[in-house]
């Protein structure tokens, strides 16, 4: 992975400039958030590739959402998922309580409305790697107040 | 029955197989062919419902029954002869059979006895073999009731009883009904379902040709003892081939008593007869159930009196035997040799055991029967013993290396521990490999090592150990049999499917080798069973190299069994979906696939034609033209560049074009363009719009561009290539006639149709056809797709000529093989998205490219350009010529033609005269209408005058539209007509896209098509020739003749700005004209010197000339009239009031109208000061036109030429500059960020302090020098005169003031002060256009250099409040110099 | 050495093959889809194995009588498969051992493996590859090319 300071403000920027296109409407608004998810998606699928280069086969379902918590999220966001929890049927919270795409923004409640435009790429990210490791899922994220977020992943069962 | 240690031992559902004594072993070649039978004969019936497998993403529908293969097992047992080592399938009994009819039946017993030992006991009978010794005689007396009579017979059974006892002989009365034909229908043939098992048994019989009676006889009894088995099959639960199998190979046979018994045949004949008359079908037609009964009756005594006891005595005779050996010696093996040393030689015996597995052992050795006791238990289902006999039997059979019987007892050994109930010990999955290997292995023998993998195959598949019993399988395909292998191979498929997890690649894979061999081993059907069934598996699993395989093995396949449809449909495949094959290999598909096409469309010759693959069609990219080719330019002759399919869309242009056409259309229409215009498009392609029918024209053609593509490496061919079409003639459209066309059946006065005959596409390569239809009649035409034969290229391969493809051989490729086919184009229109659902659903609009409307005849003109110049001098004028052609057959009018530039060219004014000199003859004269004039009087001005109407510049109306002048209106059919046209090169330099619009109506007006048009674009290079710029200004000189204020001075200055090397040399001015309303030339100021005016290159020239107003009464009367006044500077004067001069001054003026003028806003409060301001403006406006007409004397290849020429310049206010180009003004450089929008300015109200300074000319007028004698008088006293006229239109109050305003000290200096004497202020008014002058008096103290220009003069108009005051300061410093005398 | 390399997406429809005899291509392209039942069986007994057994590499999948054929699956589901001359015993033999020890990464089949893992995860994160399509990249083909005429 990058210098994270790097990836961070890439990340920036990516935003802005989806959203910019948007403005001289070369995207139509409302896609801005699926065309970011898509960056992510593609991004994940790449990355998963290269982590799960050395790691062992994975036993089932759980040990890859461990593996994204653990591993995944440290290489890309320097630290672990703070809190996983699931109910057994394939519904993963994962919690992150000092998400790094949201740090630099200010705690709180300020800009909250525009979290979603940074958490995208994010949700993407994961969706990529999963799917890359034969799990298809809807990941959605929430955001109560700044830095801390939940993402949440669904698991479609095919 | 009891067994040896006397349990009771239960034998059920116990078969008995009988046949001939006389039967052969089967000769192997007719167990092959007959398998070979068995198997094809057996098809997977039609109407199977296959169950659905599902494995992972696989969903195969797979029958799980294969028939074929169980009576490939059943009769592959069935006919194995008997071998030496095992005594499963050794007769065991022998039924004698005599007729109660004969003479003497008993001694034909005695006789038939002998006979049977003799047969058994003599060598060269190798076959049947007998299973012991002393075989079970059974005689059985045959009474047929409908011929003997009973008494007879059952005294001859008494006798017997006596001779045999009662357990050896019966009496079986049979055909006790009397063959009447009537009653023997109803009865079912009760034997039928068994023959056909042992159908081998009276093959062979037939074979080995003893009289038929034997056969017949032996069937029926096969059938007897088969009853056996029927009324107890459903007792038993277990699957019936397990069962059947061990017990069909025992067998007893009856004796043939025929062979020396003539008179039997006579016993039986009915039986025969019937037999016969029903054709061999229905047997045993005499018997009526009682016979039945009795049958069955005589079996089960057979079996209970007979059979069973003396099995039950053999084994007890065995066992005993080998009990008492057991006893002798503990050593079971060494005891054998001891006991039966007399049977066999040890020392015989080891060497035997070097030669490989064939230790023999003579057929009552001692190890045989232990073998013999085994089988015998076997055969009575006594299994526990008999594994336990096979046991030892194996261990013996090892230990002296006899591997073939130790085979043999493995085998057995295994079969019956899994047939025991119960199953007390495991099934030693072991024996039978080793046993396998042995068989294969070591004594090279197939059939046995068959026979076993078979058995063993079932028994671990009902065990479900599939993986292991598809190793076995899979283990025993050789090279040797085909069919065999084949079938192994399926079997082993199955296996992995049917596993837990069903190993479906494996599955599909096995299938695809079984099918392989299945083609080798000749059965097609089986083949392309496997192969369809394989391809469920690789169907569009992206595997497209073994995809193809498959498809083409089916094709083959299904192509051999005559499938065709299946076979072509798989030969699609293969060439649809881009195959990643080698180029041969594609070419083999495609040969492949032609071939059996062709044979397809030989047998249905006249159904519709079938849809071809190849190559692809773009059809999206499918254009339409409608309209003949363009002509190629002949000599200077130039055809308009239409529109044809060679141009390739260009959406501004085609904006352009629709532009012009609506332009021209709603001058045409007063103005307003009609609601149903639609612009003509004469070539449609996906970006036209195609949603409305297109009209085409009856006798013009169709050009329809067909984009093909070939996704093969190896190149196509496609021969009589043309369009398919459906018509509907509109006259009879009460019953519309659709005939589906095609070339060869096609009417060819509806429609024609151009064939192409050849048509290569090489490989991989995109390329167009253009085809043509010819409509000869009107209504709605459809094309629906293309015809063609599609072919390859080969070496030198002649075609045969077949009906489809006509002339296939006249092409310099000789195709390999072609097929008629036909493709569709079917082309989907634009994505609708206007309405809601059409949002959100997916919707598209029609495309009607492909179907245009055929309307009745329309005009058609051509027009060609003649002289037509490519290059150009900016401002040159050109002739040139038009001709117009009407090539249709009805006269055109309303000819129109429009572009945006229509400065560029004239056909010339009403006034030009239209009698047009041939092209020909106008070479090289002059452009102009010119007069000769005499060069005295050069420069003053000569004037004709001329209305803008003539030249079609009204007011209002649209100059882009301009009417060709066509002598009478009308071009009638086949006429032409040659106009000449004038051209003027654009000002710009630079090249010139000129798009010229040619519209034109037919006489008679139509519903559908109103007008057509015809495009042609020029292209013209035009390079700089002269620059103009001009400048007017008021002369302050005295009014000498015709005075009144009111005459101007222009000054005009033109440069050659020709950088050109191409060899202009010069430009002559040959004339200067000025056209105007209100003003014109006058007389040219300063020629002093040179008389006509060059300007070689770079060479600048100034002209100056003095403009009067015209005439009160010309100017005021007719507004609209233009004065031209020409100033010649040759020797010829160019009437500059005529075409082609003022034709291109009007354009370039009506040019410069369209410009709006500067129009004031409207302030209602201070009307007033508006009109004040106007007038002021008014003052200073002039509208003065310059046309500098121009020679240039021009060497192209050594010849000189002239050219002329004209440049306007347009002069609008006094002061300003003018120039005869458009200043082009540098863009402004874009700014990066805009803050605000800049608000609109609004025009402020004041005059400019110019315009004011124009509303009084002021001169003054003076000696220039002045002697004064100053020593007799110190003051001087000059008159000077003050002219002051108003330029205005309205009274001006003027205000003079001579009081020394002392300007800048400097000023002062250089000339002196003086002062001005009497009245120093005037006040007066002067009437619009009035003069009026003033006598002042200035006054000199001494010599010196004054300047007068000081009185300061103010003006205001005189009905105004506010003042515009402006110090009237005359331009020029008016110097009188005083002298002393 | 290596007679044929193949690269099977996840859902088991071909990413790449190349086999050095390209007259019998059919024949590996048919032996590369049947054992990708195997690769699915052993995938499917892996599940169940402890943590440390649980590699990639899943060493021979099934000998036919002329060639032997191995095979590796990533964690994406990714399989690779190697048909292998059985004349060549390179592979075999050390594999027996080392397998036997229970650690693959000594067996020179498992760096062959590795090698194109490696490389394919290139081929993943090339941003012109759009996962899922067949590989067209020069680089992998050339890396495979070199496995199969490297000798060892």
């Amino acid at each position: 992975m990058a210098d994270e300071a790097l990836f961070l403000l890439l990340h920036n920027e990516i935003v802005s400039g989806v959203y910019k296109s948007a403005e001289q409407g070369e995207v139509e608004n409302g896609r801005c958030i699926t065309k970011l998810e898509n960056m992510g998606f593609r991004v994940g699928q790449g990355l998963i590739e290269r982590f799960t280069k050395d790691t062992a086969r994975f036993k089932d379902e759980l040990d890859i959402m461990k593996f994204i918590c653990k591993d995944f999220w440290t290489t890309v966001f320097k630290k672990q998922i703070d809190n996983l929890r699931t109910n057994h049927q394939g519904i993963y919270v994962l919690q992150d309580n000092k998400f790094r795409l949201l740090t630099q923004m200010s705690a709180g409640k300020q800009y909250l409305e525009h979290a979603s435009k940074y958490l995208a790429f994010t949700c993407g990210l994961i969706r990529g790697g999963l799917s890359n490791l034969g799990i298809k899922s809807i990941v959605t994220a929430e955001v109560s107040s700044m830095p801390a977020c939940k993402f949440q992943v669904m698991i479609q069962k095919l | 029955m009891r067994d040896p240690n006397n349990q009771l031992h239960v034998i059920k559902n116990l078969k008995i197989a009988v046949s001939n004594i006389i039967t052969q072993p089967p000769q192997p070649g007719a167990i092959r062919k007959l398998l070979n039978d068995v198997v094809s004969s057996s098809q997977p019936a039609e109407g199977l419902v296959a169950n659905v497998i599902t494995a992972g993403d696989y969903d195969l529908n797979i029958s799980g029954t294969t028939p074929w293969f169980e009576s490939y097992r059943e009769t592959f047992l069935q006919s194995m002869p008997a071998s030496d080592h095992e005594f499963l399938n050794h007769y065991l009994a022998c039924m004698l059979v005599a007729s109660s009819s004969e003479a003497e039946p008993v001694e034909q017993f005695s006789k038939l006895s002998q006979e049977q030992h003799r047969i058994q006991h003599n060598s060269d009978y190798s076959y049947p073999k007998w299973f012991i010794p002393n075989t079970l005689k059974y005689y059985v007396l045959l009474h047929d009731v409908s011929a003997g009579d009973e008494q007879r017979a059952e005294l001859i059974y008494e006798e017997m009883k006596h001779k045999y006892g009662t357990q050896g002989c019966y009496l079986l009365k049979i055909n006790s009904r009397t063959s009447n034909r009537a009653s023997d229908e109803q009865i079912p043939d009760p034997w039928s379902q068994y023959l056909q098992k042992n159908s081998i048994q009276n093959q062979e019989s037939y074979e080995d040709g003893p009289c038929t009676i034997i056969s017949n006889k032996n069937s029926d009894s096969n059938l007897l003892s088969l009853d056996g088995l029927d009324n107890e099959v459903k007792v038993d639960g277990l699957p019936n081939n397990f069962r059947a199998h061990p017990l069909q190979l025992d067998q007893s046979s009856d004796p043939s008593n025929s062979i020396d018994a003539p008179d039997h045949v006579k016993s039986v004949s009915s039986l025969h007869e019937t037999k016969k008359a029903s054709t061999g079908i229905i047997h045993g037609a005499c018997l009526t159930l009682t016979d039945h009964d009795r049958i069955r009756q005589f079996i089960q005594e057979f079996t209970f009196r007979g059979l069973l006891p003396h099995i039950e005595k053999t084994i007890r005779q065995l066992n005993d035997q080998l009990i008492s050996r057991k006893g002798l010696s503990r050593s079971l093996f060494s005891a054998t040799k001891k006991w039966f040393s007399g049977s066999k030689v040890p020392e015989k015996s080891i060497n035997e055991l070097k030669n490989t597995s064939g230790l023999l052992y003579p057929p009552e050795a001692p190890e045989l029967q232990i073998r013999k006791m085994a089988d015998l238990c076997f055969l009575v289902q006594h299994y526990d013993l008999a594994y336990s006999c096979y046991h030892t039997a194996k261990k013996d059979f090892l230990n002296d290396q006899a591997m073939l019987y130790a085979a043999g007892a493995l085998e057995m050994a295994a079969v019956s521990a899994f047939l025991q109930p119960g199953a007390p010990r495991p099934y030693p999955a072991h024996y039978m490999d080793t046993a396998i290997q042995t068989y294969r292995d070591i004594c090279k023998n197939m059939v046995l090592a068959e026979r076993c993998v078979l058995l063993s195959a079932e028994i671990l598949k009902s065990q479900s150990k599939y993986s292991e019993a598809a190793a076995l399988l899979i283990r025993l395909t050789s090279e040797d049999s085909d069919l065999r292998s084949a079938l192994l191979l399926e079997q082993a498929a199955h296996c992995f499917i049917n596993m837990k997890s069903p190993m479906v690649r494996k599955y599909a894979f096995h299938m695809i080798l079984a099918g392989h061999r299945f083609s080798k081993a000749g059965q097609k059907k089986h083949a392309l069973r496997c192969y369809c069934q394989a391809m469920q598996v690789y169907k569009g699993k992206g595997w497209s190299l073994a995809e193809d395989h498959i498809n083409f093995t089916i094709g083959r396949q299904s192509y051999t069994l005559r499938q065709l449809d299946n076979a072509v449909s798989a030969f699609r495949h293969i060439l649809i979906n881009e195959s990643k094959q080698s180029a041969a290999q594609q070419g083999a598909f495609l040969r492949e696939y032609l071939y059996v096409y062709k044979n397809v469309s030989q047998l249905s010759p006249d159904g519709p034609l079938p849809q071809l693959p190849l190559p692809y069609i773009n059809s999206s990219a499918t254009r339409v033209f409608f309209g003949h080719d363009r002509r190629p330019a002949d000599g200077e002759k130039q055809a308009a560049t239409h529109v044809s399919l060679d141009q390739e869309y260009d959406s501004e242009s085609s904006q352009q074009w629709r532009e012009l056409e609506e332009q021209v259309v709603a001058v045409v229409n007063k103005g307003i363009i009609p609601s149903n215009f639609h612009p003509t498009q004469y070539c449609l392609n996906s970006y036209s719009d195609n949603s409305r029918f297109p009209l085409a024209v009856v006798e013009e053609p169709i050009t329809v561009e067909v984009a093909f593509r070939n996704p093969l490496k190896v190149p196509l061919l496609l021969t009589d290539l043309s369009l398919l079409w459906k018509f509907q003639p509109n006259d009879f459209s009460g019953k519309d006639n659709e005939e589906v066309k095609e070339r060869i059946t096609g009417e060819p006065e509806m429609i024609g149709t151009e064939v192409i005959s050849e048509f290569l596409i090489n490989s991989e390569e995109s390329k167009v056809a253009r085809l043509k239809l010819f409509p000869h009649h009107i209504g709605e035409l459809h094309i629906l797709g293309v015809v063609y034969n599609l072919g390859t290229i080969q070496g030198s391969m002649t075609v045969d000529g077949i009906g489809a493809l006509p002339g296939c051989h006249t092409g310099k490729y000789s195709l390999s093989m072609s097929v008629r086919g036909r493709q569709d184009l079917e082309i989907q229109g634009p994505r609708l998205n206007n309405t809601k659902e059409e949002k959100t659903s997916i919707k598209y609009g029609p495309d009607r490219r492909l179907d245009p409307i055929i309307t009745e005849e329309m005009p058609l003109l051509e027009v060609f350009f003649i002289h037509f110049p490519t290059g150009l001098l900016c401002g040159e004028i050109r002739k040139a010529y038009v001709e117009f052609v009407n090539v249709s057959k009805c006269p055109l009018t309303g000819l129109k033609v429009v572009s945006k530039r229509p400065e560029f060219f004239t056909f010339g004014g009403n006034t030009a005269v239209l009698t047009p000199l041939s092209p020909s003859a106008s070479e090289n004269c002059s452009a102009y209408k010119t007069v000769v004039t005499d060069s005295t009087s050069v420069c003053t001005a000569l004037i004709s005058s001329a209305s803008s109407i003539d030249f079609g510049i009204g007011i209002g109306s649209q100059p882009e539209v301009i009417p060709v002048p066509l002598p009478d209106t009308v071009l009638l059919p086949g006429a032409s007509v040659q106009l000449p046209m004038w051209l003027r090169g654009p000002d710009e330099e630079g090249v010139h896209e000129i798009n010229f619009l040619f519209y034109y109506e037919s006489i008679k007006k139509q519903p559908k098509i109103r007008h057509r048009i015809l495009r042609h674009t020029a292209v013209i290079c035009t390079s700089r020739s002269l620059n103009v710029r001009a400048t007017v200004c008021r002369s302050n000189s005295l009014e000498d003749e015709e005075g009144r204020g009111g005459n101007m001075l222009v000054f005009v200055d033109m440069e050659n700005t020709n950088t050109s090397e191409a060899g202009v040399k010069e430009f002559h001015i040959v004339q200067v004209s000025s056209s105007s309303k209100h003003w014109k030339l006058h007389k040219s100021v300063n020629l002093s010197e040179n008389k006509d005016a060059k300007l070689a290159s770079r060479e600048k020239g100034k002209f100056c000339f003095k403009a009067i107003r015209c005439k009160e009464k010309e100017a005021a009367t007719q507004s609209e009239k233009y004065t031209f006044a020409d100033i010649i500077f040759g020797n010829e004067q160019i009437i500059s009031s005529a075409s082609p001069c003022a034709d291109f001054f009007y354009r370039s003026l009506s040019s410069e109208l369209k410009k709006p003028p500067p129009q004031l806003s409207v302030h209602t409060e201070k009307q007033s000061v508006e009109d004040a301001v106007r007038l002021i403006q008014k003052c200073s406006e002039v509208d003065l036109n310059i046309v500098i007409l121009w020679k240039a004397y021009v060497v192209e290849d050594s010849k000189q030429l002239i050219l002329e020429g004209q440049h306007h310049v347009i002069l609008h206010t006094v002061g300003k500059e003018a120039f005869s180009y458009p200043q082009k003004q540098e863009p402004p450089e874009m700014e990066l960020l805009k803050f605000f929008r800049p608000e609109s300015t609004t025009v402020s109200l004041r005059p400019s302090v110019e315009q004011l300074s124009n509303l009084i000319k002021t001169s003054l007028h003076y000696p220039e020098s002045f002697n004064h004698p100053f020593h007799q008088k110190s003051l001087c006293v000059v008159p000077v005169t003050l002219l002051l006229s108003n330029c205005s239109k309205a009274d001006v109050d003027v205000i003079v003031d001579l009081r020394h305003k002392t300007t800048s000290p400097e000023a002062l200096e250089i000339h002196g002060s003086f002062t001005w004497l009497g009245q120093t202020q005037y006040k007066l008014q002067l009437k619009s256009q009035e003069i009026h002058s003033l006598q002042l008096k200035a006054c000199f103290v001494h010599t010196g250099v004054y300047n007068l220009g000081t009185p300061r003069i103010f003006a205001k108009l005189s009905d105004q409040v506010t003042v515009f005051e402006t110090s009237q300061q005359n331009s020029m410093p008016a110097l009188i110099i005083i002298n002393n005398v | 050495m290596a007679v044929c390399i193949a690269v099977i997406a996840k859902e088991n429809y071909p990413l790449y093959i190349r086999s050095t005899p390209t007259e019998n291509e059919l024949k590996f392209h048919y032996m590369v889809h049947t054992s990708l039942d195997v690769v699915d069986e052993k995938i499917s007994a892996m599940g169940k194995a402890l943590v440390d057994q649980r590699e990639l590499y899943l060493g021979l999948l099934y000998p036919t009588e002329d060639y032997k054929v191995y095979g590796y699956v990533t964690n994406s589901k990714v399989k690779f498969v190697m048909v292998v001359d059985s004349s060549n015993t390179a592979l075999r033999d050390n594999e027996i051992r080392s397998v036997s020890a229970g650690d693959w990464r000594t067996t020179p089949g498992w760096w062959m493996f590795r090698k194109l893992h490696n490389s394919y995860t290139d081929v993943m994160c090339n941003p012109f590859y759009n996962p899922g399509d067949r590989i067209q990249s020069r680089a992998f083909d050339n890396m495979v090319m070199s496995m199969m005429i490297q000798v060892c």
